[in-house]
């Protein structure tokens, strides 16, 4: 897949004492919903702001839509919704004025204008409290405001700045569907940035995982499964569990079978013969008297994956700045 | 029909032209929004009161020089304020999503120098305006005043008014923060008026203070005005104002 946004050397450091973003190279591909995750205070809002111009790099380079990201590409932008951390809107507007403003902006005539305020109104849910001022609306209701701004340009390229932040449960499902629906069926480019892991697990297809501004991880969030999943499976079974345990103990590239208070957990050695194993050990749950319950391959395994991206990151130590050469 | 249909079109297109300019459609949010901000508000009621007062008191053209020198004095403290708030207060929020959308920095910084400003003299010439057709349906105006002369006045006041607004424009694009773009403000006003009224023989400009000791003998066309000294001083300084905005904008991270 092409690449929508791409990085090279990107970074930024703020007042010669803060490196902010850390010789970033990234590769959003299009299509993509590409989940952004790090840390708090992991550079990830300051990446975004380069991504849109907002901010100029120290060094390096944005290129989105093939073109690169200045202060005033104005053109680019207008390809690109942008859906900030708790966003700001002026005061004494209700969300029918507010977008109307923003879709002139866009230079959106009146003719396709109103029919799409009306259309994201009704989409976001917000028919019922569209002629209120957005001063008095909630953190949901506020952030679904700002999701139909960012929609209001029918983007191809949609970056979210923790979208989720701050919303009720209700609200974080509500946004993370929507999330979904304008990756797989509207087929838009979507960059998200998040430090909740079960949002980026449910609904992103690729990842870059940064922590204090260096990107430690970037590709396919199956990869990133990959990292852990060489390791474990859980299973809660019910039965003889013993006899599982001792059979499952003798599958080649089983590497430990240990049992906790409700799960069996299978140590696999070889990622290669994870298929093999995994139908070794079903074989065996369907041949003793053994009933499978519940299975686990990764479940967890993205907050793993995360925390042993980051503490291998640390550990490599000096080695970190001997990445490619100058 | 025939003859309507090419005019027709042009209004259309002009009609198109203006709903896609940008600088327009800031320029004009920020005027409606000006209009509903309270402290803006606040003066407006301000300068009815001392206006309703100067007309009531005076009852001639002694009223128009009161308004005029209260907008001087005070609506040029209040235009520094206000305007010092319009870019300052939105970086780091709304100007933030502003300028990711389709919109140049440059758009944005002109549309809040011209909203500002416009805002100003919105404010004042309807003042006036008001003033002066209330002197002139009562009959309260001097026989003999020229009308030309009245206009010269109340245009060279509103010079001033540009000018303080568009200075705090120019705090506000520079300023890190809000309170510091009002203490500034503050503080550059107060500069320029100890300036102002302390050196009024510059050579290369009429000093607001100077103005306002003149307004009788401009009405009596015995003041020469160079002309184009005034303009270049009045309207060069908004433009400095502007590109010192520019350059200090486009240094500005977001």
């Amino acid at each position: 897949m092409a690449a929508i946004i791409q990085t090279r050397s990107l970074t930024k450091v703020f007042d010669q004492r803060t490196i902010a973003v850390n010789n970033l190279d990234m590769e959003v591909p299009e299509g993509s919903i590409f989940g952004f995750l790090g840390p708090n205070g992991s550079g990830k809002t300051t990446t975004i702001k380069l991504l849109l111009g907002l901010i100029r790099p120290s060094a390096g380079t944005v290129t989105v839509f093939g073109e690169p990201m200045g202060m005033d590409s104005a053109d680019l932008r207008r390809r690109i919704g942008y859906l900030p951390t708790n966003p700001k809107f002026p005061d004494r507007m209700t969300p029918i004025s507010y977008l109307d403003f923003i879709g002139r902006t866009f230079g959106i005539p009146s003719e396709r204008r109103i029919p799409r305020i009306t259309e994201l109104i009704r989409a976001v849910d917000l028919l019922g409290n569209s002629a209120s001022e957005i001063r008095t609306f909630s953190t949901g209701e506020t952030t679904r405001v700002g999701i139909a701004a960012c929609l209001i340009n029918d983007p191809e390229l949609l970056i979210m700045d923790e979208p989720t932040l701050g919303l009720d449960p209700i609200g974080r499902a509500s946004t993370v569907n929507l999330i979904q629906a304008l990756g797989r069926q509207e087929g838009k480019t979507v960059f998200v940035s998040s430090h909740i892991l079960a949002d980026i697990d449910r609904f992103c297809s690729h990842i870059g995982i940064v922590n204090y501004g260096k990107l430690v991880f970037t590709g396919k969030i199956s990869d990133v499964k990959k990292l852990i999943r060489r390791n474990t499976v859980e299973l809660e079974v019910d039965g003889d569990v013993e006899g599982f345990i001792a059979k499952a103990r003798e599958v080649p590239g089983v590497i430990n079978v240990e049992r906790g208070p409700r799960m069996v957990t299978v140590g696999i050695d070889d990622p290669e013969d994870y298929s093999r194993v995994l139908m070794d050990i079903f074989r065996i749950l369907h041949e003793g008297n053994v009933d499978l319950i519940s299975f686990n391959s990764g479940s967890q395994s993205l907050e793993q994956a995360f925390l042993n991206l980051l503490e291998e990151e640390k550990s490599h130590g000096f080695l970190r700045a001997i990445g490619k050469g100058a | 029909m025939g003859s309507y249909a090419p005019s027709g079109r042009a209004l259309d297109g002009l009609r198109t032209a203006l709903e896609r300019s940008v600088l327009l459609t800031l320029t004009l949010h920020e005027i409606k929004l000006g209009f509903k901000n309270n402290l803006q508000r606040a003066w407006m009621g301000t300068i009815a009161f001392f206006g309703l007062l100067f007309l009531l008191a005076m009852r001639d053209l002694g009223s128009i020089y009161a308004i005029g020198i209260f907008f001087g004095l005070f609506g040029s403290m209040v235009a520094v304020v206000l305007a010092s708030n319009t870019i300052s207060g939105e970086v780091g929020g709304i100007a933030d999503s502003l300028l990711s959308k389709a919109v140049r920095r440059w758009e944005y910084l002109l549309s809040k120098f011209i909203s500002q400003i416009a805002l100003g003299l919105m404010v004042y010439f309807l003042m006036t305006g008001i003033a002066v057709l209330v002197l002139w349906n009562f009959d309260w105006f001097p026989d003999d005043m020229s009308y030309h002369n009245l206009g010269v006045i109340i245009g060279l006041l509103a010079l001033v008014l540009v000018f303080f607004s568009s200075l705090g424009v120019m705090v506000s694009s520079t300023a890190s923060r809000p309170v510091f773009a009002f203490l500034v403000s503050i503080v550059v006003w107060f500069m320029f008026v100890v300036l102002f009224l302390f050196m009024q023989d510059w050579d290369f400009m009429y000093s607001p203070a100077q103005i306002i000791t003149h307004l009788d003998t401009i009405q009596d066309n015995q003041w020469h005005v160079d002309w184009a000294r005034l303009v270049g001083f009045y309207v060069l300084s908004p433009l400095l104002f502007f590109f010192v905005s520019l350059l200090a904008f486009y240094q500005r991270d977001l």
